[in-house]
């Protein structure tokens, strides 16, 4: 007995807490997912049955986010006196903690913020968020533990080190 | 007694709850003699727990036309798993009428320009703007009649769609052109328990014009035909449940 598919519609809260943590932005997140679904439906033969929607969803949204990324980057090139795209203020809905933890996580690298997010939010396991992101599960750990060392030094003030922080060394007891 | 070797990984698998519980133990036995990577793990604990209450308060309702996107997806989805069935499903006999039935999808499914090419203009926006209005029919507190109108369905498609029992509501229903006519997939909520999908298509294979039933990869389907058309009923309910409503919907058919 197979397990029935979650449906879409199900996974369209994840899929815009995803598309909001890349873009930053709530209607670039909703562009953003909106692309996502219409390229899903335009490469429908490339889903394998069996294999995950939600894992093929993000990786389409991670796709999407790329490719846009690269464009915007040229776009953003034409224009002058641009300010980079905050993110957007809801600040009374926050309680300053997470504001903090907002700030902090903006500061992250977008690949850093990718892989918390799948992995601390979403709760994929590592194979599924590196197969969501296209890189090995390695790759995928040693970005996850750079990230987390980060905001830890942006949390204690560290803000400006830049130094690799804890590799992946090994612990011994 | 030898320790065991705590990694890097092993300690953001244990923040990310990615252990087994003998994992966790290790970890966690780890911690406790270790106080000050312990600290830091809390830390990095906090920081996950914050990240999902940001996520949480930053929740936003979907847009619905993000919402209408996702069902067509889900449609579309819901149509490979079925016509993958079919294929499996129905007996050799019908072997070739199977092969036309699926590629009559297939091709509608993969948008093929030349199916689409066959249909007139006029005819495709109407089945269009159908599709629209049945997808805002999608709410809870509105009745099914009010939007589904069979009879323009069967002047358009040539499909007679089965009476439904008065319980069960229409969520979804699609028209497609193809080179052998159209064909018309539903997904339909029986008021019990999952949704089930029906898919009609005018065809001209042999297939029985009693139902029959068959399960695919733990996906019941059954399938009968009827005056030219042919019908699958799918979903995840047992095959007996799919067998009985497939005989309901073909019996209602004989009046």
């Amino acid at each position: 007995m197979t397990i029935p598919p979650p449906r879409i519609v199900e996974l369209l809260p994840a899929l815009m807490r995803y598309a909001r943590r890349l873009a930053r932005d709530q209607s670039d997140a909703e562009d953003l997912v909106q692309e996502t679904l219409a390229s899903a439906y335009a490469h429908i033969g490339q889903y394998q049955p069996g294999r995950s929607l939600r894992v093929w969803l993000f990786t389409i949204l991670h796709n999407s986010f790329i490719s846009r990324t690269r464009h915007d980057a040229v776009r953003e090139r034409h224009r002058t006196g641009t300010a980079p795209a905050a993110a957007e203020a809801s600040p009374q809905e926050h309680s300053v903690r997470l504001r903090e933890i907002a700030e902090a996580l903006d500061r992250l690298s977008p690949e850093q913020r990718q892989v918390l997010h799948l992995v601390a939010v979403d709760g994929l396991s590592y194979q599924e968020a590196a197969d969501a992101i296209g890189i090995p599960i390695g790759t995928l750990i040693s970005r996850l533990s750079r990230a987390r060392a980060r905001l830890r030094a942006i949390e204690s003030g560290e803000a400006g080190d830049s130094r690799p922080p804890v590799a992946l060394r090994i612990v011994e007891s | 007694m030898k320790q065991a070797v705590i990694t890097e990984t092993d300690l953001q698998a244990y923040v990310d709850d990615q252990l087994d519980a003998a994992g966790r133990l290790e970890v966690a036995d780890y911690l406790v003699r270790h106080p000050d990577v312990a600290a830091r793990i809390v830390a990095d604990l906090r920081l996950r727990d914050a990240m999902r209450a940001l996520a949480e308060t930053e929740d936003r309702p979907v847009p619905p036309r993000l919402a209408d996107e996702a069902r067509r997806l889900d449609a579309a989805l819901g149509r490979r798993r079925i016509v993958a069935a079919l294929a499996r499903a129905l007996p050799v006999g019908a072997a070739v009428g199977v092969a036309v039935f699926a590629a009559a999808t297939w091709q509608v499914a993969s948008f093929a320009p030349r199916a689409r090419a066959a249909v007139p203009a006029l005819v495709e926006e109407a089945l269009m703007s159908k599709r629209t209005a049945l997808m805002r029919a999608d709410m809870p507190s509105q009745p099914e009649a009010a939007h589904f109108d069979r009879q323009a369905v069967h002047r358009a498609t040539r499909i007679e769609v089965p009476a439904l029992p008065s319980d069960w509501r229409i969520l979804d229903a699609q028209v497609f052109p193809s080179d052998y006519g159209p064909s018309l997939q539903m997904v339909i909520d029986t008021g019990a328990d999952e949704p089930v999908s029906l898919f009609a298509a005018r065809t001209s294979a042999d297939i029985p014009e009693t139902p029959q039933t068959e399960v695919v990869d733990g996906q019941a389907v059954g399938f009968w035909s009827h005056d030219g058309t042919a019908y699958a009923l799918s979903g995840d309910q047992p095959a007996r449940q799919i067998a009985e409503h497939a005989e309901d919907l073909a019996s209602s058919q004989d009046f």
